[in-house]
């Protein structure tokens, strides 16, 4: 009988073993990787300049300065170009959603043969590498300038990156309820609407929020090439040094950002956990009560300008 | 006609390891057949291969799946018209294989799909009387009060149970179950291998069941074929079964197959123990 009491123990001789020579080495070969890649990027990214942020301290306290007064002057121009930034993230988000659904099949490992597979996931690789501004640039040759070619921008960039993460779900579904559906008679389309989409529907919506939210947010700056959106009017505010008008621009980005990601927060939990349905519902009324208010706003059906020169 | 007909089936995994090894078997029509063995043995790789749904060894020796007199695979082959015989094969599995996110009335009415217009079946479209027949099928195995639940909620005697509802609708003429009962507690166990037993039974449905243990073949299926090491070492009437014949056939490994405190008297599966504190 071995006496495990803290003094018997002391009397066991044992050692701490030594962890393997190769994990050790193994272990500083990916620190020093890691610190190799550090240094080389330390100057040709000016990090030798950080501390400019500080001597600088001058000119940055007179940038902040101009921001905190922000001006809401044209606050009218403003509201209607970030509901049309809202509305591109909309569609380019749902019509990228839609394609990813046979994208995201067609590269699927468990359910396309290689020879099919291999140039879909090439073509989304492009479609993903390439920034949804450089292909906004490109849609404004093709389309012209405005919405449209930001909203195809943001498809196509989508659909790269949905696609992907579709098919990546499919990849790790359980085989065992297909193989049921399969043992029916089913056909090879019903395999996959009865046992592989069931599946993944959770994954997938969590995942077409999550771009949906991601599409908001890049729809503000398609505009600095002219396709559609609030970026015009950032592009055109910095560039005068208008710095009080862009400071109001920045913080009606920052609320209808931030209300919509509430938004798809709350559909991501009452959709897939079916919890906290009855917030959703309250939220989705308040922005329902918000969006009706702007347009009411922007046409002229209210007036707040009286109201505004008061205070 | 026999019901399914094996000739000489082979199949060898990749990796060397031979799972079936010139299998031959028939079953007539109507029989309730329990297939035993020990873990290993070959008995899910039969079914999945009387299933079609994996192709047996390419080695020129003519092997052949036959169901219902249609050819499932020849030669190593799945026949190209499968699916058509695949809707009149249920096959029940030890993982349940539902969707565990569908609601049960989907998972059952997914037995149809083999029978429905295509484009009704993809679409999820089932008329009222499918159904209906759906409800049916629930009911007589006992769960119709779980219809609208997601198949996930239920505890697993009752997932088997949905699964069998499923290749009622299916209006399958074989029934293939492999190891139906492995992961079910007790009662659980005894209520599948009843509603089984009824519906080939009443139905005249052929059941062809993977079992691990020896007791309840012995119990519910007038024919046995025992496996080992992927071939065929005993087909013939289950109370032939005795102890020391299954010491026989698997020796040390024939305690893997029978309850610890069986004996040829008894006959009975084991009944749920009731814990003391209960």
């Amino acid at each position: 009988m071995v006496d495990t009491t803290a003094k018997g123990l002391r009397e066991l001789d044992v050692a701490v073993p030594q962890p393997e020579l190769t994990q050790r080495i193994y272990g500083w070969v990916i620190w020093g990787s890691l610190a190799v890649l550090l240094a080389w990027s330390f100057f040709p990214a000016e990090m030798d300049r950080l501390p400019e942020l500080w001597t600088g301290a001058g000119n940055m306290a007179v940038l902040l300065s101009d921001f905190s007064e922000p001006s809401f002057r044209y606050w009218r121009d403003y509201l209607d170009l970030i509901l049309e930034t809202v509305q591109m993230a909309v569609w380019g988000s749902v019509i990228a959603v839609v394609l990813s659904v046979p994208f995201g099949l067609l590269s699927s490992a468990n359910i396309t043969p290689a020879w099919i597979r291999f140039p879909v996931r090439r073509l989304m690789d492009a479609f993903r590498a390439i920034n949804d501004l450089v292909f906004a640039l490109i849609f404004v040759a093709a389309v012209g300038l405005g919405p449209l070619a930001g909203v195809m921008a943001l498809a196509v960039h989508t659909i790269g990156t949905l696609a992907k993460l579709f098919s990546e779900a499919v990849e790790a579904i359980d085989p065992r309820p297909v193989e049921g559906i399969r043992a029916t008679g089913a056909s090879h389309i019903q395999e996959i609407v009865f046992g592989v989409i069931p599946q993944v529907l959770p994954l997938w919506i969590s995942y077409s929020l999550y771009r949906f939210e991601a599409n908001v947010r890049s729809a503000t700056v398609l505009g600095f090439v002219g396709a559609g959106g609030i970026g015009i009017a950032l592009f055109d505010t910095m560039r005068s040094f208008n710095f009080a008008a862009a400071s109001a621009i920045l913080l009606m980005i920052i609320v209808i950002v931030s209300l919509l990601d509430i938004l798809s927060q709350l559909l991501r939990k009452a959709v897939i956990d079916g919890e906290e349905v009855e917030r959703l519902v309250a939220f989705l009324g308040f922005l329902l009560a918000v969006f009706v208010a702007a347009e009411l706003l922007l046409a002229r059906v209210i007036d707040i300008d009286p109201l505004l020169r008061a205070l | 006609m026999a019901a399914i007909e094996i000739s000489r089936l082979s199949k060898t995994f990749r990796g060397g390891t031979r799972a079936l090894d010139g299998v031959s078997l028939s079953v007539g029509d109507g029989e309730m057949v329990a297939l035993i063995g020990a873990s290993g043995s070959g008995k899910s790789t039969l079914i999945r291969h009387i299933a079609g749904l994996l192709p047996a060894d390419r080695d020129g020796t003519g092997c052949r799946v036959e169901v219902l007199g249609r050819c499932v695979q020849h030669d190593g082959r799945i026949a190209h018209n499968v699916v058509q015989t695949r809707a009149d094969v249920g096959v029940i599995f030890q993982q349940f294989n539902l969707v565990p996110r569908l609601s049960v009335l989907m998972n059952v009415l997914a037995g149809l799909l083999g029978r429905v217009p295509r484009w009704r079946g993809s679409l999820c479209y089932f008329l009222r009387e499918e159904k209906l027949l759906a409800m049916q099928a629930l009911d007589r195995v006992g769960i119709a009060k779980t219809a609208r639940q997601r198949a996930a909620t239920l505890s697993g005697g009752q997932q088997q149970r949905a699964a069998i509802a499923r290749t009622l609708v299916q209006g399958a003429k074989v029934i293939l179950a492999d190891e139906p009962i492995a992961s079910l507690d007790p009662a659980s166990a005894k209520r599948v291998m009843e509603t089984l037993s009824e519906i080939n039974r009443t139905d005249g449905i052929t059941v062809l069941v993977s079992l691990h243990q020896v007791e309840y073949a012995r119990r519910y299926c007038p024919r046995t074929i025992a496996m080992r090491d992927g071939r065929i070492v005993f087909d013939g009437p289950s109370h032939e079964l005795t102890l020391a014949f299954l010491r026989d056939i698997y020796g040390e490994a024939s305690e893997e197959l029978v309850l610890p405190d069986a004996s040829d008297g008894e006959i009975l599966p084991p009944e749920p123990k009731r814990l003391a504190y209960a």
